[in-house]
């Protein structure tokens, strides 16, 4: 009974560093899309690019359900729901795969522009682009994730994978929401 | 045994607790984002309004489902310490 409570005190001590180290990570890494939205106002203040707006609409909706189905996933490993967990992370996948389809898939092909033609299309497919890498990064790690818990490997009292691709997962979200009114809605349409 | 019931049980309303706030804060991100979309619209220059929709929603996905709370360990405890 001790060594459990030994284990158990000792795996929480080690997802608190954890916690501490991807939240490290995190702020960090915001500071490169910080830099990316500056250099949009920066570069083309009063102006956004002619993108289709439905589209822009419609993957930020998708993202947004990915992070809700994300939530759900992680709710459901803390809570001992392993069955739960598994349906919901799949879905995130799916989602985010779909998001990667309607932004690089595509309005890249249908942008009125092309990758380094001026300023505003530098941004453009950079803050996207780089947006998106994370975005498939995540799809990735979210995979990781699954798979390890379809072979049992996280439980009720040991998760801490699963809370990293979800924060990981809804700072990618968070992102967009600011990029989403950056691109798609400040500014005349040029 | 009715400890053990009671605990069971707790668990079971803290699961649908956490389970309502995030279908609540999900259709509330909905919302702002479709409020989002018909400012951008209508109001070509009004960017602070979607500047301040942009920070709120953003607020909302770190409080509640990064659970930044966490950080300063004044959040919900894990609900299961059951070893102990």
């Amino acid at each position: 009974m001790t060594t459990q409570i030994e284990a158990h005190s000792s795996y929480k001590l080690k997802s608190e560093t954890n916690r501490l180290g991807l939240w490290l990570f995190i702020i960090s890494d915001a500071f490169v899309f910080a830099g990316l939205l500056v250099s949009r106002f920066f570069l083309f203040y009063g102006e956004r690019p002619e993108l289709n707006q439905l589209l822009g609409f419609a993957v930020t909706l998708v993202l947004l359900t990915s992070s809700f189905f994300m939530y759900r996933a992680d709710t459901d490993i803390k809570h001992g729901n392993v069955k739960g967990f598994t349906r919901n992370i799949l879905v995130t996948i799916v989602l985010g795969i779909l998001f990667l389809v309607g932004v690089v898939g595509l309005e890249w092909p249908t942008a009125p522009f092309s990758v380094g033609e001026n300023a505003m299309s530098s941004v453009f497919f950079t803050m996207t682009g780089m947006h998106a890498l994370h975005v498939l990064t995540g799809v990735i790690f979210l995979f990781i994730v699954y798979r390890n818990g379809k072979k049992g490997l996280y439980s009720q009292e040991r998760h801490f994978p699963v809370e990293g691709a979800a924060i990981y997962w809804h700072f990618v979200d968070v992102v967009w929401v600011f990029f989403y009114p950056a691109l798609y809605l400040m500014g005349n349409a040029v | 045994m009715a400890e053990n019931i009671t605990q069971a049980e707790q668990n079971e309303s803290g699961y649908k607790e956490d389970r309502n706030i995030g279908f609540a804060v999900f259709i509330l991100l909905i919302a702002l984002t479709i409020g989002e979309f018909f400012i951008g619209y209508i109001a070509i220059d009004w960017n602070w309004p979607l500047w301040g929709i942009a920070i709120f929603k953003a607020v909302l996905i770190i409080y509640y489902f990064m659970h930044v709370t966490k950080l300063f360990g004044s959040s919900e405890e894990e609900i299961h310490d059951d070893t102990n």
